[in-house]
């Protein structure tokens, strides 16, 4: 899917020499945007639920100004969630439908997996163990296909549970009472499963390896850099350069004082997110040890 | 005129544990303010009379007479024996309704088994039932016996909630089970009976209905014999989570290794061939 300059005019302002690849347009980055806040707001309003327990649970919600601030904050982080997912389906019908854009579900420029990610995850497991050529990555990585699934899957299996929690009446009507529980359980650690991979896995991937560390400034800008682009997505570079398409990617840079914030604004959530992923690693292990001590004994 | 009424009725109160609570007590705290006071039990065992008066004129009844409970004692004090203590003087209601309670059956076969008034609302320091820190007490005391209903109950939306500190609007054990004519679930007239589960639903939720009260509160993820459902649930989930780490944790960890090995390697590679060129690539 992936995103060109529509005018000549925006593709090809500004000096060459300081030109850059749009990745992802405004209206991408403001849904991404919804979803970091639609995320931070379930997770700190949220996690502290599942692990009542404690004392971290404890400062965070005193810190948000106690139990009733966090349920309806919750709940507008759940409107939030709702309104990018009903966001990010308008425009995928609307460049589907209406724009009849091809390549949106299948070919090199799609979100869905292909062959040649199962190859790429082979030679990249070969790149980590012996060094060597990193596979020759296109559009989308295969980490973030996986990461955009995971995310899918997680929201809707937050979104049906949280609902259902949310009206357990309303929802009862239809539904054995059992969904109650069972929506606790689900809700519970998919909350928890999505909170530390999104931290732990997803900041990897995306901000803090070797090449985009300490952030990946391509999710605030929409923009990378010439020499990033070829390094990061050679397989892409070389497809674009051989339709001699390139010209219709590149835009002049973005403003500095855009960067600024949105460095400083991900550092701040990056130091968070850290923090709330760390405390509830620590407590499951805390709460699982003793378990599968008591198990095998 | 009616501030001035409230006024004075509140500085009454106020004055009250120190009048009346003040007056009286001395007389039987010239005795029982001793904290190695005691009475031989039989088995070789003792009991404690010691009374902290600062404990009691704190307490709901601090502005009444030793004697108002204590009923029975004579002159002959400490040799006379006297009776129990009846909360019924008072809280009749509350002692008959317990009387037609599961505890008191128990209670009555075996003391050490059940629970009287005494076992939960204490003593001397008797306090108001409906304060955040009582409330929140409750749910020890019963989980001393209900163990597993504690635990399970602190898996439920309700049960977290509490733990956070916050009981308003939300039910304790005996908001649903009720506080003294406790009955069990298989007793039709109990209030989580299959026959009475749902007007005690509807007492918060007002759009409630059958299924709604099917719900099993004390669903144990744990248990695959009580609740099949709910621990088939847990497994699947967690095996999703081992799944997901599975992958990525090893991913995460092997290119983070990778990423230092070439980091050094251009470190070295930049520091051996042109010594004057430091620091650039950091």
């Amino acid at each position: 899917m992936s995103e060109v300059a529509h005018t000549p005019a925006q593709a090809g302002s500004g000096p060459v020499e300081t030109r850059e690849i749009l990745r992802l347009s405004g209206y991408q980055r403001f849904i991404h945007l919804l979803v970091v806040i639609a995320f931070f707001i379930l997770a700190f309003t949220g996690i502290p639920l599942k692990f009542h327990e404690w004392a971290w649970a404890k400062m965070i919600l005193s810190a948000l100004g106690g139990y009733e601030n966090a349920r309806y904050l919750h709940r507008f982080g759940a409107i939030l969630t709702f309104i990018y997912i009903g966001l990010y389906f308008a425009e995928i019908a609307y460049r589907f439908v209406i724009k009849r854009e091809k390549g949106l579900f299948w070919g090199p420029d799609s979100i869905i997996p292909r062959v040649e990610d199962v190859i790429h995850v082979a030679q990249m497991v070969i790149w980590f163990c012996i060094g060597g050529r990193r596979p020759k990555i296109d559009r989308w990585a295969y980490w973030e296909k996986f990461d955009f699934f995971a995310e899918a899957w997680g929201n809707f299996a937050l979104g049906v549970t949280g609902l259902i929690l949310w009206f357990p009446a309303f929802f009862t009507r239809l539904l054995p009472g059992f969904a109650i529980s069972m929506s606790t359980i689900i809700h519970g650690i998919e909350a928890s499963l999505a909170v530390c991979f999104i931290f732990f896995i997803h900041f990897f991937n995306a901000h803090l390896r070797r090449e985009k560390f300490p952030m990946d400034m391509v999710i605030v800008t929409g923009r990378m850099s010439m020499h990033e682009f070829a390094e990061d997505r050679p397989a892409e570079l070389e497809r674009v350069q051989k339709d001699n398409a390139l010209f219709w990617h590149q835009v002049p840079p973005a403003s500095p004082v855009l960067a600024k914030v949105g460095r400083t604004v991900g550092l701040i959530l990056l130091v968070l997110g850290l923090g709330i992923s760390v405390c509830i690693t620590y407590s499951s292990f805390a709460e699982w040890i003793p378990r599968v001590i008591r198990f095998f004994s | 005129m009616k501030i001035q009424g409230l006024l004075y009725a509140s500085a009454l109160t106020l004055l009250l544990p120190l009048t009346l609570g003040a007056q009286e007590p001395p007389n039987c705290l010239s005795c029982h303010a001793d904290k190695d006071l005691k009475k031989d039990l039989a088995g070789g065992k003792t009991q404690s009379l010691f009374v902290e008066q600062k404990d009691y004129l704190q307490s709901v009844h601090g502005s009444l007479s030793c004697t108002s409970c204590h009923t029975g004692i004579t002159d002959a004090h400490p040799s006379d024996q006297p009776g129990k203590v009846d909360c019924g003087i008072c809280h009749s209601q509350e002692v008959e309704a317990y009387k037609k309670s599961i505890h008191a059956q128990v209670f009555e076969a075996d003391p050490a088994t059940a629970p009287d008034c005494l076992s939960c609302h204490g003593t001397h320091q008797i306090q108001k039932v409906n304060t955040d820190k009582y409330k929140r007490a409750t749910l020890d005391q019963c989980g001393q016996c209900h163990e597993d209903y504690k635990r399970t109950y602190l898996d439920t939306y309700h049960g977290k909630v509490v733990d956070l500190g916050e009981t308003k609007d939300m039910p304790l054990c005996w908001d649903c089970h009720s506080a003294h004519e406790i009955l069990p679930a298989s007793d039709p007239q109990s209030n989580v009976s299959k026959e009475r589960a749902l007007a005690t639903c509807l007492y918060c939720h007002k759009d409630a209905t059958t299924k709604f009260a099917q719900y099993d509160v004390h669903s144990d993820r744990f248990s695959v014999k009580k609740s099949p459902i709910e621990f088939w649930t847990y497994l699947v989930m967690i095996l999703i989570v081992c799944f997901a780490f599975g992958l990525w944790v090893p991913h995460t960890i092997l290119w983070f290794v990778r990423d230092w090995l070439e980091n050094r390697k251009k470190k070295k590679d930049s520091g051996s061939n042109p010594p004057s060129e430091t620091g650039g690539g950091a």
